[in-house]
C-alpha cells in the first residue's frame, strides 16, 4: 500500500500536480472508514464464523464510505471512489463466497517476503486455490512478477490500485486545471461582448 | 499555525487511500 502511494504521489508530480493542494481534499463519511479500519483486524485475523461476519461488516463500512464519496464527489475524484468501489465489491465477494481470499498454493508455500509486514500488510486470510474454490477469476490469481519478488494480486486489487492513484493524482492537479480552464472561460465572453456592440 | 493545519491535511488525504488499501488489500508477497 505504501508503494501505491509513493507511486500515486510520482504520477502526481510528473503531470504538474503538486502535494500542497491535497489539503484541499475534502472526504464524506470518514466515521465509515474509521469503523471499518477498527474492525478489518478483528475479522481478516480471526477466522471461523466470527471472523468472516467481522470481516464482512468492515467489507460493508468500507464500501458505504466509498459509495458515499461517489455520490458526493465531483468529476475525477467520483471517478477514483468508483473504482475502489467497484474493486472492493469484487474483492469482497471472493472473500465472502470462500471465507478467505484464494491465492495460488505455490505462492502460499514459500516464504513471505519480509518487508511484506508494512508495504502491503498480509491481513486477509488467504486460502490455496484448489477445485472447491469459488469464483478463481476474481481470486488473486494475477501473478505480477518483480526482481526478486512474485506478488499475486486480483481484478479487484488492480482496480483500487488504480482508483487511489486516480484520486490522488487528480487531487494533486485539481487546481492545475481550474486555472488552466479560467483565463480562456473568461477572455472569450469579454472579446464577444467587445466585438458585439461595434457592427 | 495555518501551515501545520495544511501540512497535517496533506498527511490525512494521503493516509486515506493508505487506510483503504490497508483494509482492501493484503497480498502474500512471495520473496523469490
Amino acid at each position: 500500500m505504501v508503494i501505491v502511494v509513493v507511486v500515486a504521489v510520482t504520477a502526481g508530480y510528473l503531470v504538474g500536480g503538486r502535494l500542497h493542494r491535497l489539503a484541499d481534499l475534502r472526504f464524506r463519511g470518514s466515521w465509515l472508514l474509521l469503523l471499518a479500519v477498527a474492525f478489518a483486524p478483528l475479522g481478516f485475523g480471526g477466522g471461523g464464523r466470527a471472523g468472516t461476519v467481522a470481516t464482512v461488516a468492515a467489507g460493508l463500512l468500507l464500501l458505504g464510505f466509498l459509495i458515499v464519496n461517489v455520490v458526493a464527489q465531483r468529476s475525477g475524484v467520483r471517478a477514483a471512489f468508483a473504482l475502489m468501489a467497484a474493486g472492493w465489491l469484487l474483492n469482497l465477494t471472493v472473500i465472502t463466497a470462500n471465507g478467505a481470499m484464494p491465492t495460488p498454493a505455490r505462492v502460499l508455500a514459500g516464504p513471505e517476503w519480509w518487508p511484506n509486514l508494512w508495504l502491503t500488510p498480509h491481513l486477509a486470510e488467504h486460502a490455496s486455490i484448489d477445485s472447491t474454490t469459488r469464483l478463481v477469476w476474481l481470486a488473486d490469481s494475477i501473478e505480477l512478477r518483480l526482481p526478486h519478488i512474485l506478488v499475486p494480486v486480483s481484478p479487484g486489487d488492480l482496480l483500487l490500485f488504480a482508483g487511489v492513484i486516480a484520486l490522488v493524482v487528480t487531487a494533486m492537479r485539481r487546481r492545475v486545471a481550474a486555472e488552466g480552464a479560467g483565463p480562456r472561460a473568461v477572455k472569450r465572453p469579454v472579446a464577444s461582448r467587445q466585438e458585439g456592440p461595434g457592427p | 499555525m495555518d501551515r501545520v493545519v495544511r501540512f497535517l491535511r496533506i498527511v490525512a488525504v494521503l493516509a486515506i487511500p493508505a487506510a483503504i488499501l490497508f483494509v482492501t488489500t493484503g497480498n502474500h508477497v512471495q520473496g523469490l
